[in-house]
């Protein structure tokens, strides 16, 4: 009850402390009401075929990958009852699990899971009333299994990341098995009814493909079958019971023993620095080199493209969501009026977010760079072009994979060259995002728990993602249109690219600084505090 | 003689033994706390104060070694000893989303204290510390100084018989510094131990009546501070413990040229 209170009171105190996080609120809100809303519609039309057990099996995987993998796109899983706070307080293992349960099932997104598998249950039961208490069970499960499921990963994740290849690896794998099944579930409107049934009798191995079907058959009185099934999650869910309070006891008795001590600044102790000091001896060494801020800036941000915890998941989750996603694009295309490989740069899609908060990521040290007296459009230039290989590389692996699969190389280079000229026109657009609402980022923080959840920022950032896209799209049209004009992609399409890039990053960056220099002061405050 | 020694001692450690990969942040330390004590951690950045006093509160498993506060061993019965110590550590992972009184409150509650007593405990915390204007601000508002008097607050909630205090005064100014330290010898006074770690030796010389020196992860001295100080100031001694180490003059010669 403590425990229920207390997140009840951090999200009420959340909504009260801005205006933006009411927005933000209200945005979630929308969101997944909106996809509850649609998770019933699928399964009362699903309802009414029985051959539909796919469907079933589909719109139960999506609502538990939405719950454990989206927040990896979106800043992490709701952790404001951090385990790790509570590490000093006599509690048992038992009393903090369940404790952290409930604080996990108070929210909007489980209120509108709630909601959303009421209505799958009043929709089912008057299709069939026998089925009602399997159907009851089915959505309890299913509401067990997304809370349980989200706290397993962050619990395991967050551990993970207390060492660089322990939180690499979770980045991986995580996000291929998260791919994966997105992917299966991408594929499904292109397959045929054999595919879909293989899809089915996958899925039926997943727990919450296991309850749709359970919820189906259940539906169509086939009670038995129904009743091996959630017996088949009980064991799972026991499982995951098990492992997670096996984590939450190891994450309890291994808190940090001081910020020196994590691998992500081993090197800095070795060699005796502290994080700062050692920046500043690589901000002064590199000026003397290439005595432009510029330069100094990107040799900065490329070291920290490699050590920043959020950097490396970016960069890993973008190669893999990016490739897999073409390569199912490439698939829809007819090779004789287009090279398959000219989808690639759609990967950009999944790079573009670190475009968009260029002055948000690695927040902590930002008072270096703003007190050292450079001009903004100077840092955020710099930032701007060590950010492109995080957006680029997902393209680049997409191109390859694309080729090596479809077996046709003959656009390879002049997409990889694409891609490249053309990131300039989103890290315009990004500065200037940038500068305007910045999301601070830790970045020594997991980059898999997220205090604010459930506050709506993760719905926020989507949105200025998505007004960013938009944004780049327009302004990249011209060139695409250009290219289609021609029919092809020649060296005159990539340098007039590459030309009009150069123009779109220097305006972001010059509008980016006249828009701070109306708030004096205001930007760096906003940063840091926000990460307080 | 065991019983006795474990009847005197608030807080024994032995052999105490943490290694991160090839570095050993704490190699065999062993620390005896008399019940009652004002007792000082002093060292070096980097030295193990620490990973030793986490390790001793609990929050950190230790390689090798024994630890018991107030007689139970910690790490063998860890509900029980995390209910007879309170911590201020020097990261304070605070919820940033309460309110200063919210927290006190929760905090409470989560260490079994009935309703009544956490709200009344609460409001008499926030008017010791001074805090009685704060208790409505998000924690995350508050400036450095106010978040260690909200976190030794919570620390104190449920009158534990060992207070462990990592760097309480660092970033503290004088008015709120000295506002914690009669809090804490108050606490003394009525039978309460304290273990306190701090690099400001004047702060640990006017309080402590106990010293440990650590350095490179082991204890160099230990006892009550007029024994380890041999007549000379707790600064000198510790320098002269730990190695001072003095700037050569061909260093940093470009500051020089500041005249120029």
């Amino acid at each position: 009850m403590v425990f229920a209170r207390l997140k009840t009171r951090l999200l009420i105190n959340a909504a009260r402390r801005s205006g933006r996080a009411r927005a933000g609120l209200v945005v979630l809100s929308l969101v997944v009401g909106g996809s509850m809303l649609s998770f019933v519609v699928v399964i009362a039309d699903a309802a009414r075929q029985a051959e539909s057990a796919p469907r079933f099996a589909v719109a139960f995987t999506t609502m538990w990958i939405a719950w454990i993998g989206l927040p990896f796109l979106l800043g992490g899983i709701d952790d404001a009852v951090d385990p790790d706070r509570l590490a000093e307080l006599p509690l048992r293992r038992s009393e903090v699990a369940l404790g952290t349960v409930v604080a996990a099932s108070i929210g909007v997104l489980p209120a509108a899971t709630a909601v959303g598998l009421l209505g799958m249950v009043v929709t089912l039961s008057l299709r069939n009333p026998r089925a009602t208490a399997f159907v009851l069970i089915v959505a309890v499960g299913q509401f067990v299994l997304c809370v349980l499921g989200s706290r397993l990963i962050a619990s395991v994740m967050t551990r993970a990341s207390r060492s660089r290849r322990g939180r690499d690896a979770g980045v991986i794998l995580a996000t291929a098995v998260s791919s994966g099944l997105w992917m299966a579930m991408q594929a499904l409107p292109l397959a045929g009814p054999q595919t879909r049934s293989t899809i089915a009798t996958v899925l039926a191995w997943s727990p919450s493909g296991a309850l749709g079907l359970a919820a189906h058959d259940a539906t169509f009185s086939r009670f038995a079958i129904s009743s091996s099934r959630l017996v088949f999650v009980l064991v799972v869910v026991s499982v995951m019971a098990w492992w997670w309070t096996a984590e939450l006891a190891k994450s309890m008795g291994s808190r940090r023993a001081g910020a020196m001590s994590r691998a992500p600044r081993r090197s800095a102790v070795l060699s005796g620095k502290s994080r700062d000091v050692a920046l500043e001896g690589t901000v002064r060494r590199a000026r003397g080199r290439i005595n432009h801020p510029v330069f100094v800036v990107v040799r900065k941000e490329l070291r920290y493209l490699l050590r920043s915890p959020y950097r490396r998941a970016s960069l890993l989750v973008g190669c893999m969501f990016g490739a897999p996603f073409v390569l199912l694009q490439s698939m829809r295309v007819d090779p004789e009026t287009l090279p398959p490989v000219a989808v690639a740069p759609m990967a950009l899609l999944f790079g573009i977010a670190i475009s968009h908060n260029l002055l948000g990521l690695d927040a902590p040290s930002l008072w270096i760079e703003l007190g050292s007296g450079i001009r903004l459009r100077h840092l955020l230039l710099g930032r701007a072009l060590a950010a492109a290989p995080t957006m680029v590389a997902p393209v680049w692996v997409a191109a390859v994979l694309t080729v090596v699969v479809r077996g046709d190389a003959t656009a390879l280079v002049p997409t990889l060259a694409l891609s490249v000229v053309s990131a300039g026109v989103p890290l315009g657009v990004g500065a200037l995002i940038s500068v305007l609402v910045p999301f601070p980022v830790a970045d020594d923080s997991s980059p898999f728990g997220n205090q604010s959840a459930m506050t709506g920022r993760g719905c926020l950032i989507g949105l200025v993602h998505a007004a960013g896209l938009i944004i780049s799209a327009i302004l990249l049209s011209p060139v695409f249109a250009f290219a289609v004009m021609r029919g092809s992609v020649d060296p005159a399409t990539v340098v007039g690219c590459a030309v009009w890039s150069a123009v779109v990053l220097f305006s972001g960056t010059w509008l980016g600084e006249r828009f701070s220099d109306r708030r004096p002061g205001a930007l760096a405050e906003t940063i840091l505090s926000g990460l307080r | 003689m065991e019983r006795l020694m474990e009847r005197e001692m608030a807080v024994r450690v032995t052999g105490l033994r943490k290694a991160y990969g090839p570095r050993v942040a704490v190699d065999g330390v062993d620390l005896n706390v008399p019940r009652g004590s004002f007792f000082g951690v002093v060292g070096p950045n980097g030295a193990g104060k620490t990973t030793s006093l986490r390790m001793i509160t609990g929050l950190l498993k230790p390689d090798a070694g024994t630890i018991e506060v107030d007689g139970i061993n910690v790490w063998q019965n860890l509900v029980e000893a995390k209910a007879r110590i309170g911590v201020l550590p020097d990261d304070l992972r605070l919820f940033e989303r309460l309110t200063g009184a919210e927290l006190l409150y929760y905090v409470a509650r989560l260490r079994r204290l009935d309703e009544p007593t956490a709200r009344r405990r609460t409001t008499e915390v926030l008017r010791a510390m001074g805090l009685e204007n704060e208790a409505t601000q998000l924690v995350t508002d508050y400036s450095q100084g106010t978040r260690k008097k909200i976190a030794l607050g919570a620390a104190i909630l449920h009158v534990p018989r060992v207070l462990f205090l990592d760097e309480p005064f660092e970033s503290v100014d004088p008015v709120s510094a000295r506002l914690l330290q009669d809090v804490l010898q108050q606490y003394r006074a009525a039978g309460g131990t304290v273990v306190l770690s701090s690099h400001v030796m004047e702060t640990v010389e006017r309080l402590c009546d106990h010293v440990a020196i650590v350095h490179a992860g082991r204890v160099v001295a230990s006892g009550p501070i007029e024994e380890v100080q041999l007549g000379r100031s707790l600064e000198q001694t510790f320098l002269d413990a730990v190695g001072a180490r003095e700037i050569k003059l061909e260093q940093l010669d470009w500051l020089r040229t500041l005249a120029v």
